[in-house]
């Protein structure tokens, strides 16, 4: 099993918290990153572009966020992503069961699914061992 | 020159006997007693009774006065005073008053150096005048000279071989005056034929001693061949034996080529008559004696042997005519001018004529005496004229319509001339003749003076207007007729007659009746105009509409029916419409209006058709009243624009809840989504530290949750309050009190706030929410301040568009509205990493703004700051 680079953006610190339990349980997440907004997130990608092994393999992205929400960040992400060593799996992660997220996180195909909170971690467990 | 002893009895005696013949009077006036003889023949041209006395004084009126009656006393003063003989022609009127042309000779008789008698002859000439007259006359056409006849007087003594030759005698037989005669001298100028005859005639009188007239031939010098007529008497002795001839010799020839050229010039001139179909009248109105050509005669057909007097002439003249003639001939006897005259006459065959009469009158003393003019037959041109105007009328109109008649009326005479068929529209007899008043008889009772009016109105402004009126028939059928005609005058401008035709258009009128029917049944209001936009016809509905009656409407231009400030696009579409004329509707939202009599405008729809008729293209107009649609569609109107406003409060409530929605799925979904994860972990961590931890956590998203619950709950108050309490706010009072509550965050921030309500100071509003609005917006101002500059902030209240604005203008961070501007209200929504914010108070801002009915919005540039503008009320 190929150890995994994951990424949380999310501004609640509790979300955060659960999460970060989650992913310490599961053997082959090899680290784990957390902003709480877009932006950061953006910045730490296009400044590790170069470093493959520091990116990550998977972004669970929240949708409301200061400074830079989900679909702002994707919005840069997508102008990057040809750029890296490798493909990122994007996750649209919101409590949000509003049909308009839904749809428009569909219609953009840099992001793999939709996911609803609160995250079970066996979908977690699944999700990562989906990447190879 | 040997002079006749008058003073021989038996001599004068047979003279006279003679000369009467010839019709040769003797007269004899003694210079010394004044004594006059007359012959009997004399007084018989004189026309004077046997007692009449003639004398110097009243012999004088025979001649008649002027020139003749001078030349003739001239001439016998001449006679007796210079012994000058004399042949005058002079013109007599008789005691009769005939008028007689005369040769008047005289000759003056000496007695020792003194003139003692003078004497000489009168001759009628009269026929031998008016056949030179009528040379006269006719040579004017034919080119002829005229030429006398001469007479000759002769005596022969037969037992002295003695001839007496008159002066004239050897003129004419073309001797020299003065040479002795005997018989073979003069037989030497006899053809050879004719010897014989004389010598035969000589024979013959010695033998019966009777001379009868005999004719024969004479040669002139110059060759000529002349024709004498010789009339002679003998006269015997006691013994019977022959003592004397005496006799009258004249010269016949120019009168037989005259006479003879007479009768071929008179054939060829009652030719030419015949022709032109002229003939010529005399008439002495004296007399009341008439004559008439031969040609004349047949034109009336009147036969020669036939008296002939005016009364027979009048006779002769139509009835109708009758009066006009008696009239104009009174006015030539009377003022001597005879003015043209065209009458008809009616001939014994029944047939009619029309004559054309012109003449000339003759005055004596002012009086008239005598007519003589020319007649002409002029019933073909006027038959052909007639014929021409017929043809011409019944070409032009004729060929349109059906069942016409042709009529002229002659009004001068009030004769009608009517087609075949115009007599059977009227139902009559074919021919039968006509005037005026028959035909009015023919007319239905009710329309008889308007017929009447019609025509003296035509007469009058010498123009035919087109009308109709109904005939009965003896079966009391009723039929329409529709007259055309025209007037025609003279030259001068009199109205002589009308012509035209009439039809019947009772079947047209039937289909117009039905046509009526089916206008009046129509359920719009129908006008019919022509493309002048006359109004033809308009129906009951019609009336009702408009208020007119269709008499009233009938003539008048349709734009009366429409208001001033629509007769511009009435003249458009009626362009449009006869460009192509086809049954078109006006468009449906054209917001057209007619007005009605009493002013009031409809709201109409007009719809238009074209009609071909005989009379060219007319219009209907179907016209329908939508007062009601325009009230159901006002109402309509009215209800979409509450159903929009309903709509709208819908959407907002829809927003509402869409907002409500975006509440409810994140901001408590996200809670709660934290509390069940947080649950699960705790459930299988063994770790006690951790489960403390987790334990902490649950209680600050129980806490979250609380808070999120309370906010929502809040502004579910303030956007569902209605009848929120309205007070005099004064902005001043409340930026006081905001300072106030911030005075901490103002003294730590040395921000700088000021204001500016000069323009309006205060205004309706409820003090909490503004206190609340004013608190959230210059909080915010302070919270995300810019760190690198000094805080300042701007309040400024204003008015815009009637509407009370405040603006609220910091120098702070700013925000990316291209970005974020979407949720700047949104609940929970947060632009800086700032711990203090969560998201409420521009979420609660806008709810206080939006339950007061007015608006807020910002504008921002990040790094220089940030503006809010409220609108606080509609």
């Amino acid at each position: 099993m190929k150890p995994i680079n994951v990424c949380i953006v999310d501004d609640d610190d509790i979300y955060q918290f659960t999460m970060g339990v989650t992913l310490r349980n599961i053997p082959s997440v090899k680290s784990t990153n957390v902003f709480t907004d877009g932006a950061q997130a953006l910045e730490y990608i296009v400044s590790n572009q170069k470093e493959t092994d520091a990116l990550p393999d998977v972004i669970f992205l929240d949708i409301n966020m200061p400074i830079m929400d989900g679909f702002q960040f994707m919005d840069e992400l997508v102008d990057v992503l040809p750029k890296l060593g490798k493909p990122i799996r994007v996750y649209l992660v919101s409590s949000s069961i509003d049909p308009k997220d839904i749809k428009k996180a569909k219609r953009n195909s840099a992001i793999t699914d939709y996911l609803v909170k609160p995250l079970k971690s066996e979908l977690i467990k699944d999700i990562l061992s989906q990447i190879k | 020159m040997k002079h006749w002893n008058i003073e021989d009895v038996s001599t004068r005696d047979l003279f006279e006997k003679t000369l009467k013949i010839a019709k040769v009077g003797i007269y004899e006036l003694n210079v010394i007693s004044k004594e006059i003889y007359w012959s009997s023949v004399t007084r018989e041209i004189t026309e004077v009774p046997n007692s009449f006395i003639p004398t110097l004084e009243n012999i004088q009126q025979f001649f008649i006065e002027g020139n003749c009656r001078n030349q003739v006393k001239l001439a016998l003063k001449g006679a007796q005073a210079n012994g000058e003989s004399f042949d005058l022609d002079v013109e007599m009127v008789t005691a009769k008053g005939n008028q007689r042309f005369v040769r008047h000779i005289g000759y003056p008789y000496f007695e020792n150096g003194t003139c003692v008698k003078v004497f000489g002859i009168l001759q009628d000439i009269t026929e031998r005048k008016k056949i030179r007259f009528d040379l006269v006359k006719k040579n004017r056409y034919l080119g002829f000279a005229e030429k006398m006849a001469h007479l000759g007087h002769w005596k022969i003594n037969p037992k002295k071989q003695e001839f007496t030759w008159s002066e004239n005698m050897h003129s004419i037989t073309d001797f020299e005056i003065g040479t002795p005669m005997t018989l073979e001298k003069y037989l030497s100028h006899i053809p050879e034929a004719d010897r014989k005859t004389i010598l035969d005639h000589i024979d013959k009188c010695n033998r019966t001693k009777i001379f009868e007239p005999f004719t024969h031939r004479i040669i002139h010098k110059d060759g000529s061949l002349h024709h004498f007529k010789v009339l002679g008497e003998i006269i015997t002795d006691k013994n019977g034996e022959i003592e004397q001839i005496i006799g009258t010799s004249q010269d016949i020839t120019e009168q037989t080529i005259k006479e003879q050229e007479l009768v071929l010039k008179n054939q060829q001139l009652n030719l030419a008559e015949k022709m032109a179909k002229i003939g010529n009248w005399k008439w002495n109105t004296v007399t009341g004696e008439i004559q008439w050509s031969d040609n004349l005669h047949e034109i009336y057909g009147h036969p020669k042997d036939e008296d002939l007097s005016y009364e027979v002439y009048l006779n002769y003249v139509h009835e109708q005519d009758r009066h006009l003639v008696e009239r104009k001939i009174g006015e030539a006897v009377e003022n001597g001018v005879y003015e043209d005259l065209n009458y008809r006459i009616r001939l014994k065959d029944g047939s009619i004529k029309t004559i054309k009469s012109t003449g000339i009158v003759k005055m004596n003393k002012g009086q008239t005496i005598e007519m003589l003019g020319t007649c002409q037959d002029v019933t073909e041109q006027f038959n052909k004229a007639q014929e021409l105007i017929e043809k011409n009328q019944q070409l032009t109109f004729a060929e349109e319509l059906a069942r016409i008649g042709y009529w002229e009326w002659d009004i001068v005479n009030d004769h009608l001339t009517w087609s075949d068929n115009m007599y059977r529209i009227f139902g009559m007899e074919v021919g039968i003749p006509l005037g005026f008043e028959n035909v009015v008889a023919a007319i239905h009772p009710d329309d008889r003076d308007m017929f009447r009016a019609h025509a003296e109105e035509f007469i009058a402004e010498k123009r035919f207007r087109k009308f109709m009126h109904r005939i009965v028939y003896d079966d009391g059928t009723v039929r329409t007729v529709e007259l055309y005609g025209e007037v025609i005058s003279d030259r001068a401008g009199n109205v002589l007659k009308m012509v035209g035709i009439t039809q019947d258009i009772t079947e047209q009128r039937m289909s117009e009746i039905k046509f009526r029917g089916l206008l009046e049944s129509a359920p719009d209001a129908m006008v019919i105009v022509d493309t002048k936009g006359k109004i033809q016809l308009a129906n009951k509905q019609a009336e009702k509409m408009f208020g007119y009656k269709a008499t009233e409407l009938v003539d008048q231009y349709v734009s009366m029916l429409v208001p001033n400030r629509l007769w511009d696009t009435m003249e458009y579409h009626a362009n449009v419409f006869f460009k192509d004329p086809k049954h078109t509707g006006l468009p449906a939202d054209l917001d057209f209006y007619v007005h009605n009599k009493a002013g009031f405008q409809i709201p109409i729809q007009v719809t238009l058709s074209p009609l071909e008729t005989s009379e060219g293209l007319l219009v209907s107009l179907a016209i329908r009243d939508i007062t009601e649609q325009k009230q159901t569609a006002h109402r309509i109107l009215e209800t979409n624009k509450s159903l929009k406003e309903s709509a709208n409060r819908l959407k907002t409530q829809n927003r509402q809840l869409a907002e409500f929605n975006h509440i409810t799925s994140h901001n408590l979904r996200s809670p709660v989504s934290n509390l069940s994860s947080l649950i699960n972990i705790y459930k299988t961590e063994e770790d006690n530290d951790l489960k403390e931890e987790l334990i902490d956590k649950m209680e600050s998203v129980t806490n979250h949750l609380t808070w999120t619950l309370d906010t929502l709950v809040e502004s579910l108050v303030i956007k569902n309050k209605t009848n929120v309490a309205l007070e005099e706010t004064i902005f001043e009072s409340i930026l006081q009190k905001t300072k106030d509550m911030l005075a901490a965050e103002i003294l730590k921030t040395k921000a700088i706030i000021e204001h500016d309500f000069s323009e309006t100071e205060s205004t309706m509003y409820n003090n909490i929410y503004l206190e609340s609005i004013f608190l959230n917006l210059i909080s915010n101002s302070l919270k995300y301040r810019d760190e690198k500059r000094r805080p300042r902030i701007f309040v400024k209240s204003k008015i815009s568009n009637g509407r009370t604005q405040l603006e609220f203008r910091d120098n702070g961070l700013g925000i990316d509205l291209k970005k974020n501007g979407h949720k700047l209200f949104g609940f929970s929504k947060v632009f800086h990493r700032n711990k203090d914010a969560k998201g409420v108070g521009l979420f609660l801002t806008k709810a206080q703004v939006d339950a007061m009915g007015g608006k807020i919005w910002a504008e921002s540039e990040p790094g220089v700051g940030t503006s809010f503008f409220i609108n606080l009320n509609h």
